[in-house]
C-alpha cells in the first residue's frame, strides 16, 4: 500500500485538534480514516468530523454541489451509510444522503412517487438482500432449471436497476452477494447450482457480465473473500438489527462502495513512471554491468523483477503509459532494454525515457509538459525513500509508491495500489501509447518545419463532426470527467446525463474526431451548447490537449456558429470558469473573436454576434456525420 | 461510559444514572446500534440489543455491562 505521509495521531490528539478548530484536522482525519481497522473507530472519526464542522471549522474544500447519494437495500443501512458518507467525505466527495428503509429497496425503486425519487439522486447504491438470491427448488433439480433461476435472478436485479436509471438518470452501484464461509454441503457445494454458495457465485458472475454501462458492481463477494468469508458473517447482528455482516466487513464494504463511487467522478492515473536500478531489476547497471544485474528465472530475486515487469507490461496493454525516470547515463540505462535477454519491457513500450542526473521531480515536470498531461495523472515508483521524498516535496501532485526492501513484494504493491483500475475500457485507451508516440514524432516534424501553415498542411488532418451517438457515450463521459486543462467550464457528468443531453431538443451537442498522417487520435473534443431564446450558450467545451493549436478550436467555432445560425440565434455566449488547471484556455474565446462582457476571478463571460462570425479557413478537412 | 458516549454522539451528552434516551436528541434505535458496537469495543464484551431494550436508563445499562464484564472475567 501507499505509505501514509502523516504519522497518524491518537484519538486524544485528534480530539484536541478538532476542539481547537485547527485546519490540520482534515489531513489527520484522512490519514486515520484510511488506516482505520474497525467500524467503531471509523464512526468515531466520522463523529469527530461532524463535531468539527458544527463548531465552525471550515471544510477543506467547499463544494457547492454535494453528490446526491441514495443508499437502499435489504438490510438496516445504519451505520453502514454513515461509514460510506464519511469515507467519501474525507476523500473530497461531499455527499448528501438518502437512506432507504430496511428491506424496502424494491418498492422504493418500483414506486414512481417514492421518497427515493423525490430525493433526485445522482447515484443510487443498492445492497440487495441475499434472501432474494437463492434457489428455491431442490438440490437435485436439473442443472438447466437451476441455471434458469440464476438467469432470472440476474435479470430481475438488472431490471430493477434499469427502472431506477430510467426514472432518475442516476448511475447505479450494486453490491453483489457475499458467499458463506460455513462448510455446510462440503465439496458437494460446487457440483450443483441448487445451493446458496454456488447459486450466488453464478448470479455474481452473471451480474458482472450482463450489467449495462450505467450499472457498476460493488464486489461484495471479493471484499468478503479478501478479508475472510467466515469473519464477514454476523448472525447475531443480522438477527438483532438486520445488519448486512460483521462490523469490520461493513467497513470494508463501505470502503469498496466509496472506491467505486469515487472512481465514477475522478479519473484513473494515466502514467506509470519507473525508476530502473533495484526497481525494474536488481542491482545498479552502472556498477554491476549487463551481466551483473539480477533479472530472470535463474534466481528468486531475478524472477521477482521479471514478474513485476510482466505486470507492468499488462498495464501498458490496457492503456497505461509507461515512462522511465532514472539517475543514470542514458547509454547505460538503455542497455538492458536493448541487450538483456530476460527484459520483458522493451524501449517501444515507453512513451518517454529519461535517464540523467537531474532531480527526478524536474524530470517529472518535463514529462508532464511533453506528454501534455497533468502531474496528478502520474504514479512514480522507486525503491529509494530519498528519491520518493524529493518527488513528494517538489511535485506533490504525483502519487508515489515506495517499493521497499523486498522485491518479492513489488508485484503485490502494484496490484494492490488501486490507481489503475479501469472503469470501462474504451477503444481509445488501448491505442493511447501509439497516439503519444506519434505525438513525439509530430513534435520532431514541428521543429523541422518553421512555417506553421505549411506544418499544419503537411499533417493532412481529417476531422469528423458528429452528434452524440450511443456508441460514443462512454468516451464522451470519460472526457467530461477527465479533461482538466482544455476545459472551459469543467462541468462533470455521468453517462446517464450525457445520454439525456443527446436527446434534449434545447441542446446542440457534438463531438470531433481527428486523424492525421501519423495516426488516429479518436474522439478528442466535446461541445454542448444550450439554445436560450435568441442566444446560444456554450455549456461545455473541452478538448484533448494533444491536439491543441491544430485549428480544431477554429473548426469547433465554425460548427457552433453554423448551428447558431441554423437555430436563428443572434449571438453565441461563452463562459470560462477558472480552476487550478484550466488557465490555458482563459483567453481562448477572445482569441477566437469573442468580446468579454463580464469578468470576475471565478468566471468570465464572452459574446459574439452570429452575423459577425465568418467561417475560418483551416488545414483540417471536415466530414459531417448526422 | 462517558468516553463511549462522547465517541458516538455528536452533541455533548452528560452521562448520569437517570439519563434516558428520551432526553437525548438523536438517540434512536439506529443510534443504539452504533452505541452497542462502541460499548462492545470499549468493554470487550458481547451485548444483545434486547438486554439494553429492557433498561430504563443509563444506570441500568451500566449494571448490564458490569454483569457481562464479570462473566467474561474482565
Amino acid at each position: 500500500m501507499i505509505p501514509p505521509r502523516l504519522k497518524p495521531l491518537d484519538d486524544a490528539a485528534l480530539e484536541s485538534l478538532a476542539a481547537a478548530r485547527k485546519p490540520e484536522l482534515w489531513a489527520q482525519l484522512r490519514a486515520r480514516t484510511r488506516a482505520a481497522a474497525t467500524l467503531e473507530e471509523l464512526l468515531f472519526l466520522s463523529n469527530l468530523r461532524k463535531k468539527a464542522a458544527e463548531s465552525g471549522l471550515a471544510p477543506e474544500v467547499a463544494k457547492p454541489n454535494p453528490l446526491r447519494l441514495a443508499v437502499v437495500g435489504g438490510y438496516t443501512l445504519f451505520p453502514f451509510h454513515e461509514a460510506l458518507e464519511h469515507l467519501l467525505s474525507v476523500e473530497g466527495f461531499q455527499a448528501e444522503l438518502f437512506v432507504g428503509d430496511y428491506d424496502n429497496y424494491e418498492s422504493e425503486i418500483l414506486n414512481p412517487v417514492s421518497l427515493l425519487y423525490a430525493f433526485k439522486p445522482d447515484i443510487i447504491f443498492v445492497l440487495p438482500s441475499d434472501r432474494r438470491c437463492r434457489y428455491t427448488g431442490s438440490l437435485l433439480d436439473a442443472r438447466e432449471a437451476q441455471q434458469a433461476a440464476v438467469d432470472e435472478t440476474v435479470r430481475g436485479l438488472l431490471a430493477l436497476c434499469a427502472t431506477a436509471h430510467e426514472r432518475t438518470k442516476a448511475e447505479l452501484v450494486v453490491a453483489n452477494f457475499r458467499l458463506s464461509g460455513r462448510f455446510e454441503l462440503g465439496p458437494y457445494r460446487a457440483r450443483s447450482l441448487g445451493n446458496d454458495w454456488s447459486f450466488r457465485r453464478a448470479v455474481n458472475t452473471g451480474l458482472g457480465l450482463r450489467a449495462p454501462a450505467f450499472v457498476h458492481v460493488c464486489d461484495a463477494e471479493f471484499t468478503a473473500a479478501r478479508r475472510g468469508n467466515l469473519s464477514s458473517e454476523d448472525q447475531r447482528g443480522w438477527l438483532q438489527s438486520k445488519q448486512p455482516g460483521s462490523p469490520e466487513y461493513q467497513l470494508e464494504l463501505a470502503r469498496e462502495a466509496a472506491h467505486v463511487i469515487g472512481s465514477l467522478r475522478k479519473s484513473p492515473k494515466k502514467v506509470l513512471v519507473c525508476d530502473l536500478d533495484n526497481t525494474l531489476w536488481g542491482g545498479v547497471i552502472g556498477d554491476d554491468g549487463l551481466d551483473g544485474i539480477e533479472l530472470g528465472d535463474t534466481s528468486a530475486r531475478g524472477q521477482a523483477y521479471k514478474e513485476l515487469q510482466k505486470y507492468i507490461l499488462s498495464l501498458y496493454e490496457r492503456g497505461v503509459l509507461l515512462a522511465v525516470v532514472s539517475k543514470n547515463d542514458h547509454e547505460k540505462a538503455i542497455e538492458p532494454f536493448e541487450k538483456h535477454p530476460e527484459m520483458v519491457l522493451k524501449p517501444r513500450h515507453f512513451a518517454a525515457f529519461k535517464a540523467n542526473w537531474r532531480p527526478k521531480s524536474d524530470n517529472l515536470k518535463e514529462l508532464a509538459t511533453e506528454l501534455a498531461l497533468g502531474l496528478d495523472s502520474f504514479v512514480f515508483i522507486d525503491d529509494n525513500p530519498a528519491e520518493i521524498d524529493i518527488v513528494r516535496q517538489f511535485t506533490p501532485e504525483v502519487t508515489t509508491i515506495l517499493m521497499g526492501p523486498k522485491p518479492a513484494d513489488y508485484l503485490a504493491l502494484l496490484q494492490d495500489c488501486r490507481l489503475f483500475e479501469p472503469v470501462s475500457i474504451t477503444a481509445e485507451d488501448t491505442g493511447r501509447t501509439e497516439q503519444y508516440r506519434a505525438e513525439a514524432q509530430r513534435k520532431t516534424l514541428q521543429e523541422s518545419v518553421t512555417d506553421m501553415d505549411a506544418f499544419l498542411a503537411s499533417l493532412e488532418m481529417q476531422a469528423t463532426i458528429a452528434p452524440f451517438r450511443d456508441v460514443d457515450v462512454p468516451r464522451i463521459a470519460q472526457l467530461i470527467n477527465k479533461s482538466n486543462q482544455f476545459n472551459l467550464t469543467t462541468r462533470r457528468r455521468t453517462e446517464g446525463e450525457v445520454e439525456e443531453l443527446a436527446r434534449s431538443r434545447n441542446h446542440e451537442c457534438f463531438t470531433i474526431r481527428l486523424a492525421d498522417k501519423f495516426g488516429d487520435y479518436g474522439l478528442i473534443a466535446v461541445l454542448v451548447a444550450e439554445v436560450r431564446g435568441k442566444a446560444m450558450e456554450i455549456d461545455t467545451w473541452l478538448m484533448s490537449c494533444r491536439v491543441l493549436n491544430r485549428q480544431v478550436e477554429e473548426e469547433t467555432m465554425n460548427e457552433v456558429f453554423s448551428r447558431a445560425h441554423a437555430r436563428g440565434c443572434e449571438k453565441v455566449v461563452g463562459r470560462y470558469r477558472a480552476t487550478s488547471k484550466n488557465g490555458m484556455v482563459r483567453d481562448v474565446y477572445e482569441r477566437l473573436g469573442f468580446k468579454a462582457v463580464s469578468s470576475t476571478a471565478e468566471e468570465s463571460v464572452f459574446e459574439r454576434e452570429t452575423a459577425a462570425h465568418k467561417r475560418v479557413k483551416t488545414r483540417v478537412w471536415i466530414e459531417q456525420k448526422r | 461510559m462517558q468516553a463511549v458516549f462522547d465517541r458516538v454522539f455528536t452533541k455533548k451528552v452528560q452521562v448520569a444514572a437517570e439519563l434516558t434516551s428520551d432526553h437525548v436528541e438523536g438517540w434512536d434505535s439506529l443510534k443504539q446500534v452504533a452505541l452497542v458496537i462502541a460499548l462492545e469495543k470499549a468493554f470487550a464484551i458481547e451485548l444483545d440489543l434486547e438486554d439494553l431494550e429492557d433498561c430504563k436508563n443509563v444506570g441500568e445499562m451500566a449494571d448490564v455491562i458490569a454483569k457481562r464484564t464479570a462473566k467474561t472475567g474482565g
